[in-house]
């Protein structure tokens, strides 16, 4: 290899790496979630999502929960019998039923989703996935829960050269998904009796 | 170049999945990349031990302590630079990852990693660089002083492999004394500790190479 040949391989090496460095500072990295939220957030989001669930179970619907709202869909209903079939486990999925007063000859259907979040990197990643849809045709309520979807996330881990004195772990590479639950709130009319499978639905009437 | 091609598979993986949802994270970081150029330190520092390149000094360097001096500032040169490419090619990985996943799913709080801690990562790999670089240069020099210690070093490195680790908890000699080294969280005491050590290595290997006889 001639000496012009390897000065010209080193310089590219050279080049590339200070290439590199300045994009490094350049890129848009440190705007590289928009999803990533602050403590506050966090904290104010777990306060809601608990209220939230309150709230369905005690039946009252508040409007501040409303961001948390996907659908709400009133269906006319002139049957005695709702059955509630599912195409996927739902176990996160819970159902609340209020029994109307009186018989309006419609079914309410109110769905809620909460934020799903990555625990340990605190990022909101709900809108990357499609939530559950609820479909009522005739007598049946559907629960269609979608594909599997695969979301793959690169984290870039400080060098042990570095975690050696600021105290990090090496090896913490735990995380937790918290979240992301569906809600449906049914309200039904007074003669309308459910039909479902008690150990795949989870579903509970609400006491006003 | 080679530890950056394996870098790309990252340095760890963790994933959860339900019906509905699968979520894959990919930990990437310099640490192969460091890994690889620590090992190269140690052979280039027996390599500069080996006859061809000792004789090559004798056209330049009038005697042994000046070749050994020659040495020691071109294994700290090759340090500096070493532990200065290493955290940059770590950077070029890092940028080409952030274009591979998009900036939507390239995350975690370190991805910016402040300039501070860069220059702090370049410092503290070239110290590990130099340490490694005079053990080799160390190793180098006793095996050109007898074939001997070749068999004694390897069997002895062998013996620790094999017979040193019984359980994971229990750490062998090697082990040990890497942990010397990365157990120091205060920098200062860190770079004495290296520093101090290359120190004795480097006054070990001249002190040897003087039992040696000319061209040898």
């Amino acid at each position: 290899m001639t000496g012009r040949r390897i000065i010209w391989i080193i310089g590219g090496y050279i080049g590339i790496m200070f290439l590199a460095l300045v994009l490094f500072y350049l890129l848009p990295i440190g705007n590289y979630s928009k999803d990533k939220m602050s403590e506050e957030e966090i904290s104010h989001y777990y306060n809601e999502a608990f209220g939230l669930y309150d709230a369905l179970k005690a039946g009252k619907l508040d409007s501040r929960y409303d961001k948390y709202r996907k659908e709400m869909k009133s269906y006319p209903f002139y049957e005695d019998q709702l059955k509630i079939i599912s195409n996927g486990r739902n176990f996160g999925t819970n159902i609340y039923v209020e029994v109307k007063e009186t018989n309006n000859h419609t079914v309410d259907v109110i769905q809620y989703q909460q934020k799903m979040i990555i625990n340990s990197m605190d990022v909101d990643v709900s809108e990357k996935f499609d939530s559950l849809k609820v479909v009522l045709e005739g007598k049946q309520l559907g629960l269609l829960s979608p594909e599997q979807k695969k979301i793959t996330f690169a984290i870039f881990d400080k060098d042990f050269t570095v975690t050696q004195f600021t105290g990090e772990k090496l090896f913490d590479k735990g995380f937790d998904v918290i979240g992301g639950n569906d809600f449906i709130y049914l309200r039904i009319p007074p003669n309308v009796q459910l039909i479902y499978d008690k150990d795949n639905v989870n579903l509970q009437f609400v006491n006003k | 170049m080679i530890a950056s091609l394996f870098s790309l598979g990252g340095v760890g993986t963790t994933g959860t999945s339900w019906d509905t949802t699968q979520i894959t994270i990919h930990y990437y970081s310099s640490d192969l990349i460091i890994v690889f150029t620590l090992i190269w330190a140690f052979i280039m520092g027996i390599t500069i031990t080996q006859k061809a390149y000792r004789y090559s000094d004798f056209a330049f360097v009038s005697n042994r302590f000046t070749s050994n001096l020659s040495n020691l500032l071109f294994l700290l040169t090759a340090s500096v630079v070493g532990g200065i490419s290493a955290i940059l090619v770590g950077n070029v990985l890092k940028v080409i990852l952030f274009f591979y996943f998009g900036s939507e799913n390239s995350m975690g709080g370190t991805l910016l990693t402040p300039p501070i801690e860069l220059t702090l990562g370049m410092f503290v790999t070239s110290l590990y660089i130099l340490l490694l670089s005079s053990l080799g240069y160390f190793f180098g020099m006793l095996v050109q002083l007898h074939k001997g210690f070749f068999v004694f070093l390897l069997g002895l490195f062998l013996g620790i492999i094999i017979f040193g680790i019984r359980s994971v908890e229990q750490t062998n000699i090697i082990g040990s004394m890497f942990m010397f080294f990365y157990k120091e969280t205060s920098f200062l005491l860190f770079m004495v500790k290296t520093l101090l050590t290359a120190a004795i290595l480097f006054s070990c290997t001249i002190l040897i190479s003087n039992r040696m006889e000319v061209r040898k």
